[in-house]
């Protein structure tokens, strides 16, 4: 399913065929950061990671060198998979409310990539938003959530969208096929949200039976109602009447 | 933006594999002289760092960007200290995470 999403800046408008994810911040390394800007044919063009468009974005590096202007702070931040330019715009008077940090320190940096004459670096999304880092378990932290969330994306990515249900996805009552159990059971809770959605009326629900008729042979009893006991779990519906009628949140 | 020259993050008992590169360890620091201190890593093992800079260390835990030189003895490039109250565990497991299955992310 094609859907059409608000974009910022010049990518407006774009439609993707796999967007699932509203565009949040995402952690990255300075690696995965170089490999996606590569794989760009113009600057213009949306930076995708893991199938997923990548707009505001988080790094921790230690700072290896500082290039102070009138006008902005140059930092060089190196996480030990590579080097990127950190560019931090002073206030519109031309002042620095704070000292550069020093070489050495490690940093947070939130922002966004920005190309300037063939030149990529992270372009900080306020003076605040690099900030040195005190408790350097959050050097970890950052690494551990950037495997996290990339092996999250690869998930949604390779399951044609059908993520979790939320605000941004819509459940489709034809995913693809499964390839192995784990995605089996994303393809029975879609398709018994399908149902739900379509044929449950008043505030009672459906009884397990009553969908499991819907689903024309296609899942046991058994499997559906595990499903609906672990959706329940997972507050995407609830039991209503009693604990055999389900309706969908 | 450069990405020819990471500096793998490893655990103690990976070193051997690392012989001649540059490397980042991180372990509990233990002064030994003037030009070298003893690390023990989130794996437990033991490793000499032959040192650059001075022999005195402001905290418990300290990262060293480091070249390896045996399975064992690394010589030190640079150093941060990383404070006396750092998590060794789950660094030691990032580091499984970074030399294993989620390499191509970092290296």
């Amino acid at each position: 399913m094609t859907r059409r999403r608000p974009q910022d800046g010049s990518s407006e408008g774009k439609t993707y065929a796999n967007v699932s994810a509203p565009p949040t911040m995402k952690p990255l390394t300075v690696k995965m950061l170089k490999r996606a800007i590569d794989a760009r044919q113009t600057p213009d063009e949306t930076l995708v990671v893991n199938g997923v468009p990548v707009h505001n974005l988080t790094v921790v590096g230690k700072i290896v060198g500082v290039e102070s202007k009138s006008s902005y702070v140059l930092y060089k931040v190196d996480d030990s998979t590579g080097v990127c330019d950190v560019k931090v715009w002073s206030d519109q008077d031309g002042d620095q409310t704070a000292e550069p940090i020093e070489v050495g320190a490690y940093v947070r940096v939130y922002g966004s990539v920005k190309t300037l004459a063939n030149e990529h670096m992270i372009a900080a999304h306020t003076q605040q938003a690099v900030r040195k880092i005190t408790d350097h378990n959050e050097v970890t932290f950052h690494m551990l959530e950037v495997v996290y969330a990339s092996g999250h994306a690869e998930k949604t990515k390779v399951s044609g969208g059908a993520a979790p249900a939320n605000a941004y996805t819509v459940p489709q009552q034809a995913p693809n096929v499964a390839a192995n159990g784990d995605l089996g059971s994303e393809e029975i809770d879609v398709s018994i949200m399908g149902v739900l959605k379509q044929f449950a009326e008043g505030e009672q629900g459906m009884t397990v039976d009553e969908i499991a008729s819907k689903q024309n042979g296609k899942f046991t009893r058994d499997a559906i109602k595990a499903a609906l006991e672990e959706m329940s779990n997972g507050g995407e519906v609830f039991t209503t009447i009693d604990e055999d009628h389900y309706a969908a949140v | 933006m450069d990405d020819s020259a990471p500096r793998p993050r490893v655990n103690g008992e990976a070193l051997v594999n690392f012989i001649g590169k540059t490397v980042l360890v991180v372990g509990e620091v233990t002064p030994r002289d003037a030009n070298s201190a003893t690390v023990k890593t989130a794996d437990d093992k033991m490793i000499t760092v032959n040192l650059a800079g001075a022999g005195a260390f402001g905290s418990k835990y300290v990262e060293f960007e480091a070249t390896v030189d045996g399975a064992d003895c690394v010589t030190e490039c640079s150093r941060v200290e990383f404070g006396d109250d750092f998590d060794q565990y789950s660094y030691g497991e990032l580091c499984k995470l970074i030399n294993g299955k989620s390499k191509e992310l970092f290296y």
